[in-house]
């Protein structure tokens, strides 16, 4: 052993101290018998370790590479567990993070690789790592070990900045982990300790470009059957999503405290810094969710089946007395108070994902606008699909969703939730209603404006054809469109050079009144809604007026393609203008005769009723508008966001070495 | 087999005279007693005759009186001797296809030949049958084929009709006197008359008192009709709870039973559990009672003995064992199963190359969790009883040449149904604790994860009748039904009809063949915004699977597009005129047309009952049973199987429904009754499982709304309703559903009478799609009403709106009512004995409507049935009860009470 330097610290050192400093330092270790047995069963110090790895600069870790090899290489040969203990194990596992994260820590590039092994037997070397880990996802029931295999697992994923670049995912390839991963999946106890660790591997993991697109095991999950696998997944992904979605509201709800009438005063008074809200972001299980909606076949199953308990062991939900309206329209939603919110509703995946994202919409740092793209991207994947769309459209489906309302000048930050179950196409109308009111600004989302049409084109669509009435208040979505319109015409100027193509936009926007106006007996649900939806457009005439008048103005303007686009913004609004020639004057005449400046609400429906039959609308085709929406940097998209992914996971990786501890509780008995 | 024992009896005991029946039960009882003294000593005696060989052993009369006393004073003695008999003698039994127990035949020849003894001198024939039939047990071998045995069966029973006229003519009708008292109840126990009905009603009477008689019932039942015994299977389980002398002598009947049928069993098992969960068998140790350990055997499946057969092809399994690895694939897919071509990808298709790793690890692997799997629903293999014979190579090679595959393993049989009933009721269970509006939604979840454990071994026990197995259960079908606190629910369940229970192997799991459906083109251009790995692989499908026509995939879900109506709406037009450019023309349409059309189509809802939030059962029961049935099978991935059925069931827990099942038994017996005394009237009972004391299973009536329901939702008066679905008063069609509304009418105001139902409020009385009237919910019969309000005053519940659409008082329907109420009263009069043995029985167990007093229930029912009464009083009496009932003001009044605390019209 080596000679104890008392007189360095005056403190005595612990043996596993003296070891790790000779494992560095000391080229031959042969004199100390069994140095690598004693090594990994000592209880390992990562701190010091880690310290003492960074005393070591790049330039002088060249000199020590042969040194570093060797412990990888001893470590590696401890990770069998059959011939191995679980204390081996671990150890040997929790060395091998430290060397690796240390390695990712420093700016190597890509040599990184060569640090940690030999390239001459880079081959065996990364077979029996991969193996070993197999193994013990397979077969070990201890939870610490398994904790820290599948963050040594995450750590090797994220080791490179680029996936394609990084040998260990190659290597991944090839090892049926992915088969491992269904099983801790498929187990309950075990899927509870590295559920959120496999999911996010899932995410990743297919992202790897193989020669041969087949090769990749990970797109086995583009077949993977409704199963208890695929339910384990949604139910890791459903409660990172709550886990965020809860912290968050009860924040919310704090705030919601503190915004007492005093309080108010006090606040504005005294200019005390606004309290922020925080919201943990699940960018892996974004990526997870988009990357198994992309490719899975199945996996938009996930959403549809609803959490239960069997699979998801959670308390039971208390019952709650709820007083029974007969309103056979869905009512307006009604902000939460501190008191409600204790209540434990039924969710799945679909809805913890629409609570997720109404958070997320409303955030407007960059990295929240990344997501919330991310976000609308699945939710467009969603929409597109025939099965899910069903789902929403279920009147036997229904839940109560909670969205997140961000304060405005009206009104301080709210959780709204709707005051009884309803399908969840009217939560997705009303997360995109409330998106479209609150994101009018300057600096305009076009993108996620353009996705957010998109999902309400498709769920019309879907209505229209199957002649789904659903019972919305559909007042919210005209008034949140026409105020949008007249956002774009007031601030035209700046935004036609935003927008890549301003008037397609507005002919979106216009062509979802369209399909009211003109497709509304299909699709309204109340008797009284069409009335509701002209009284809407006569109310705003001036909008209306002023956004032909734009369109009208541009359509002469010398850009050819800007000039056919506006043209087509001018048919688009015909039947809106038809609609405000058509009823406007009878208003007027209405007022005159008897005599009255302004007008109850009822009395104007009245002359809208009376007068339907002259009125003359065209059918306008609005498919087109849509479909030439299609959005071609997804792609680039996604790589970017898997990149940040990437990052997130080694961030969350470093400096955990230390949380690692060695329990010998057996998982079994974790979950009795 | 059993039937030739069967009509032998009969035709030996044909000579009594009838009247003989007719005796006074306490009379009986007595001589009985006195004839169990008489024969203490014969004892020794029966070991003999057992041996004596019936063609030489032709001795006298009185000899034979002795034989046949002692043999019924003793069949311990008897069953004694068959047990040493080979082991494989009842595999053998079983092998032939009958179902009678070997020590009743032993015993019953017996019985037989002792009193043909007489005979056999005159018909040698006949007594020959009987060394045949006992050499065929004893070899043990089965030389006899089925086949060969019926023919002496035949032969018998041919003969037996000549036989009885001549044994009439030779032989005096009394016996000896010494004995004439004796024979009496003897030879009445031997009547043809004599059935479950009689046998349980003797049961019942001799309890505690006559060993003897209980013994010789316990063995005469074994020579019953089966289903008949079956019926009295709540009584018979009641009996050996109540009386622990019966249960020695019942027991040994019902194991026997039990072996055969798997679903007797597990019905036992739950009967006793349900009538022993409660208090009344407090301060008895239940443990020790025989019943119980009976209980603990079913459930420890001693008695479903496995049908083991020898197999031919065992001493070829050497042979064979080089084809198990070229054909992985052949085992992995359990055959008969269908494999959906292209659109349908297993998850072994893909993992196809690693098949071979997983095939190779040795079979010890996969069985260790599968034993440990059973219950658990996170496993997906929760109903898999580790039974992996099916896959086995020898039952491969059984299957491709035709013969039947045969389980050999020791997996258990019953394990996974009991767990499968479990699982059920468990979810009712959580559904009560969780918010009633989120109900639906959780029951389709916890329906969700059933679903990954299905197909399996498991079936519905409501419909023991046609064997199935359960395939799937579709979640969306489902619905929670009305209930205060409790949270019935009703779901669809998919099965496939099979051969035998345990015999049919499983079919594999075919996933829903919803996919991936991309609407609009956009992202199949674009490919997949992931890697080119992926999209190129995902091009690959595009092609064959996610290509499909919209109109295909909405083929699937026709659930918004049942009231589609092509009448030139603004959709249709504009779908066609999408297709051409707008540009050229112009089409314009008026926005009166669109609101027109609009609130047509809002107000013409048709006969189908809107979805309602509160209430979403009603419209799940309205959708007529066809379309239903039509609409789950195109969207199942199972339904393109020619044996595909589906069933429903109501999953209860927290009721009791004991008491139901014994106003099931009561509805059965009556419509029994009046089907053999060809009247008209008409009765639904439905099916009920009692799986525990406060859980189990009830059969829903497809195709029927409750009257509440088509209030709330049609607002009409029931004529009205009548007249709407029906069509005018002078149709033909209103006719006949008038002529079943009286039928069914009259004969539920005659089931409200004898049995006092109450708790008659609208939504326990159903009208069905033909107008049948159903009554539900036998919670308060016999005496009790909800919370003894005892508001309901009245006979029956015959309110103004049912009176109308009989036409009114005095028209000719309502007289024609009124006669067939008292043709329905004469007729249940007439079988008072068998409606009354069925609660008798009964009246010591913690029934609710026996709280009162068993014996005061039982009375009134009898003074209801009005035994001494004459025809014209009975007339009379109906005629009081039916003015009395339309002019009960109680009726009103509860009605009114119910809708304003319960919300029900």
């Amino acid at each position: 052993m080596a000679q104890p330097n008392r007189a360095k610290k005056g403190s005595l050192r612990e043996k596993v101290v003296h070891m790790y400093d000779a494992l560095l330092d000391e080229d031959d270790l042969d004199r100390y018998p069994h140095f690598w047995d004693e090594l990994f069963v000592l209880k390992p110090k990562p701190g010091y370790l880690a310290s003492k790895l960074l005393t070591i600069d790049d330039a002088r870790l060249v000199q020590k590479t042969v040194a570093v090899h060797r412990v990888a290489g001893q470590a590696v040969r401890r990770l069998d567990t059959q011939t191995n203990s679980e204390l081996a194990v671990f150890n040997s596992l929790l060395t091998l993070f430290m060397l690796l994260e240390d390695l990712t820590r420093r700016k190597l590039g890509n040599n990184l690789e060569k640090f940690l092994f030999d390239s001459s037997n880079q081959e065996a070397f990364l077979k029996d790592l991969l193996e070993s880990l197999r193994q013990i996802l397979d077969h070990c029931s201890n939870s610490s070990v398994l904790r820290l295999t599948l963050r040594f697992l995450l750590l090797l994923v994220a080791a490179k900045e680029r996936i394609e670049q990084n040998l260990f995912v190659s290597g991944m390839m090839d090892r049926s982990l992915f088969e491992a991963f269904m099983k801790v999946l498929a187990d309950p106890p075990r899927r509870k300790i590295v559920g959120y660790e496999i999911v996010t591997l899932l995410g990743v993991l297919p992202h790897y470009p193989t020669l041969e697109p087949e090769s990749n095991p990970y797109l086995q999950l583009s077949v993977m059957e409704p199963s208890i696998e695929l339910m384990g997944i949604a139910g890791v992904m459903g409660e990172s999503f709550q886990s965020s979605t809860r912290e968050f509201f009860q924040q919310v709800l704090a705030v919601q405290k503190d915004n007492g009438w005093m309080t108010w005063i006090t606040k504005t008074v005294t200019r005390t810094p606004r309290t922020t809200l925080n919201v943990h972001l699940q960018d892996a299980m974004l990526l997870s969710l988009c990357t198994g909606l992309k490719i899975g076949r199945n996996f938009v199953h996930a959403f549809t089946h609803a959490q239960s308990e069997i699979l998801v062991a959670g308390p039971p939900p208390t019952p709650t007395v709820e007083a029974l309206d007969n309103v056979s329209v869905t009512s307006e939603p009604a902000v939460v108070t501190p008191k409600e919110a204790a209540v434990e509703e039924p969710s799945n995946l679909f809805v913890e994902f629409l609570q997720y994202t109404s958070i997320v919409l409303q955030l407007r740092d960059e990295k929240s606008v990344e997501h919330a793209r991310m976000s609308l991207l699945i939710l467009g994947t969603i929409t597109e699909d025939h099965y899910t769309t069903q789902f929403m459209h279920d009147f036997s489906i229904n839940y109560r969703v909670q969205f997140y309302r961000a304060a405005s000048r009206y009104h301080p930050c709210q959780i709204l939730q709707s005051s009884k179950p309803e399908p969840l196409a009217c939560a997705v109308l009303n997360l995109i209603s409330e998106f479209i009111t609150s994101h009018m600004m300057l600096n305009f989302p076009h993108d996620l404006y353009f996705r957010c049409l998109l999902v309400v084109y498709r769920l019309m669509d879907y209505q229209k054809r199957t002649r789904f009435r659903l019972p919305y208040q559909w007042r919210t979505l005209w008034s949140a469109l026409l105020s949008l319109l007249k956002f774009l015409q007031a601030n035209e100027g700046s935004l036609i050079d935003q927008i890549p193509n301003f008037f397609l936009f507005c002919t979106q926007v216009v062509n979802i009144l369209n399909i009211f106006l003109i497709g509304g007996d299909a699709i309204l649900s109340q008797v009284g809604s069409y009335d509701d939806l002209c009284y809407e457009i006569v109310r705003n005439s001036t909008i209306v007026n002023n956004a032909f008048t734009m369109g009208l103005r541009f359509s002469t303007v010398q850009s050819a393609s800007i000039q056919a686009s506006s043209k087509k913004f001018l048919t688009a609004m015909t039947n809106l203008r038809a609609v405000v020639a058509h009823f406007a004057p009878k208003v007027d005449a209405f007022s005159l005769e008897f005599g009255k400046t302004t007008l109850e609400r009822e009395e104007i429906l009245r002359v809208i009723q009376k007068h339907y039959d002259t009125l003359n609308l065209k059918l306008v085709d609005m498919n087109e508008c849509f479909e030439k929406n299609a959005n071609g940097r997804d792609k680039e998209f996604m790589s970017s966001f898997l990149v940040n992914v990437l990052k997130e996971i080694r961030t969350s990786c470093f400096s955990t070495s230390e949380t690692f501890l060695f329990d010998p509780m057996d998982i079994s008995k974790l979950s009795s | 087999m059993e039937e030739s024992d069967c009509k032998r009896f009969k035709s030996s005991s044909e000579f009594f005279p009838s009247e003989s029946v007719e005796h006074d039960v306490s009379d009986l009882c007595g001589s009985v007693a006195s004839f169990a003294v008489s024969d203490t000593s014969s004892s020794p005696s029966i070991s003999e005759t057992t041996h004596v060989n019936p063609a030489d052993g032709s001795s006298g009369a009185a000899t034979s009186i002795i034989n046949v006393t002692s043999a019924f004073k003793h069949p311990s003695i008897l069953r004694s001797l068959s047990d040493k008999l080979p082991h494989n003698y009842r595999r053998t039994h079983r092998r032939t296809g009958s179902s009678q127990s070997t020590s009743s035949l032993n015993w019953l020849s017996q019985v037989d030949e002792s009193h043909e003894l007489t005979e056999s001198d005159v018909h040698p024939d006949k007594t020959l049958s009987a060394p045949n039939v006992l050499g065929l047990y004893l070899t043990g071998e089965s030389p006899y084929s089925a086949s060969s045995l019926n023919d002496t069966v035949d032969g018998n029973a041919s003969h037996s009709p000549v036989d009885n006229e001549v044994t009439a003519g030779l032989q005096p009708t009394t016996p000896p006197p010494s004995q004439e008292h004796t024979n009496w109840l003897l030879r009445f126990f031997q009547s043809e008359l004599f059935d479950a009905s009689l046998a349980l009603h003797y049961l019942y009477r001799s309890k505690s008192k006559d060993t003897g008689v209980q013994q010789y019932l316990g063995n005469r039942l074994f020579t019953l009709d089966p289903v008949d015994v079956e019926f009295y299977l709540p009584q018979l389980i009641n009996l050996c709870i109540d009386t622990r002398d019966l249960s020695d002598y019942l027991l040994p009947y019902l194991k026997y039973r039990c072996e055969f049928s798997p679903d007797l069993a597990l019905r036992s098992a739950w009967l006793t559990d349900a009538y022993t969960q409660d208090g009344w068998m407090r301060g008895r140790k239940i443990r020790k009672t025989p019943i119980a350990k009976f209980r603990e055997a079913i459930l420890a499946e001693t008695y479903s003995c496995r049908p083991v057969r020898p197999l031919p092809a065992l001493s070829a399994l050497p042979t064979l064992k080089p084809l198990r690895e070229p054909e992985p694939m052949a085992t992995m897919t359990p055959p008969g199963s269908v494999k959906k071509t292209g659109h349908h990808r297993s998850r072994s298709d893909i993992t196809g190359g690693s098949t071979t790793t997983s095939s190779a690890a040795p079979p010890a692997v996969a069985q260790h969790p599968v034993k440990s799997t059973i219950g658990d629903l996170a496993s997906a293999k929760a109903f898999h009883s580790g039974c992996t014979c099916f896959e086995s190579t020898v039952n491969v090679m059984h299957e491709l040449k035709g013969e039947p595959v045969v389980c050999t393993c020791q997996a258990p049989r019953l394990a996974p149904e009991i767990e499968f009933v479990k699982a059920l009721v468990k979810i009712g269970r959580n559904l009560t604790r969780s918010p009633k509006d989120g109900r639906t939604v959780r029951l389709a979840a916890d329906l969700g994860v059933i679903n990954i454990n299905l197909p399996a071994r498991v079936w519905l026990p409501l419909y023991c009748d046609t064997p199935h197995h359960v395939v799937r259960i579709p979640p969306t079908a489902a619905a929670v039904l009305n209930s205060k606190d409790k949270a019935p629910y009703l779901i669809f369940v998919e099965v496939l009809l099979v051969e035998d229970l345990f015999c049919t192997p499983v079919n594999s799991k075919i996933q829903d063949n919803v996919m991936r459906h991309t609407k609009s083109e956009e992202n199949i251009m674009d490919q997949s915004p992931c890697d080119e790995g992926i999209s190129s692989s995902k091009s690959d499908e595009d092609g064959e699977c996610w290509s499909q026509e919209d109109d295909e995939i909405l083929n699937q879900f026709p659930v918004h597009d049942v009231n589609r109506l092509h009448n030139g709406e603004t959709t249709s037009v504009w779908s066609q005129e999408s297709m051409q450019s707008l540009e050229s023309r112009e089409i314009t349409i008026s926005a009166g047309d669109v609101v027109r059309r609009l609130n047509e189509s809002l107000n013409a809802n048709g006969t189908s009952f809107k979805p309602d939030h509160e209430d979403p059962s009603a419209a799940a029961m309205k959708e007529p049973w066809e379309m239903k049935q039509a609409r789950i099978r195109r969207s199942s991935p199972y339904g393109h199987l020619p044996n595909w059925r589906l069933l429903a069931v109501i999953v209860k827990c927290g009721d009791d429904l004991r008491q139901e099942q014994l106003a099931h038994q009561m509805l059965q017996l009556l419509q029994k009754i009046w089907e053999t005394e060809k009247l008209k009237l008409w009765l639904k009972p439905c099916n009920i499982l009692v799986t525990g004391k406060d859980q189990g299973m009830i059969e829903p009536i497809i195709n029927a709304v409750s009257l509440h329901q088509i209030k709330k939702q049609s607002q009409l008066p029931l004529l009205q309703y009548f007249i709407r679905e029906y069509g005018g008063q002078t149709t033909e069609e209103f006719f006949k559903a008038q002529l079943n509304f009286v039928h069914s009418l009259a004969a539920y105001c005659l089931v409200s009478y004898l049995l006092q139902v109450k708790d008659r409020h609208n939504g326990n009385i159903l009208l069905d799609s033909y107008g049948h009237l159903i009554h539900i919910d036998f919670g308060f019969i016999l005496s009790q009403s909800p919370k003894s309000l005892g508001f309901e005053n009245s006979q029956f519940k015959l309110t103004s709106d049912f009176v109308d659409v009989l036409g009114g008082v005095g028209s000719d329907m309502f007289e024609y009512y009124k006669l067939e109420m008292l043709k329905g009263l004469i007729a249940a009069r007439k079988h008072c004995d068998k409606i009354l043995s069925i609660f008798e029985v009964m009246q010591n167990a913690d029934l609710p409507c026996f709280k009162n007093g068993g014996s005061n229930v039982v009375n009134g029912l009898k003074q209801r049935l009005h035994v001494y009464a004459t025809e014209e009083s009975l007339q009379q009496m109906v005629d009081t009860m039916v003015s009395s009932s339309i002019a009960s003001i109680t009726t009103k009044l509860y009605d009114d009470f119910q809708y304003y605390s319960n919300g029900i019209m």
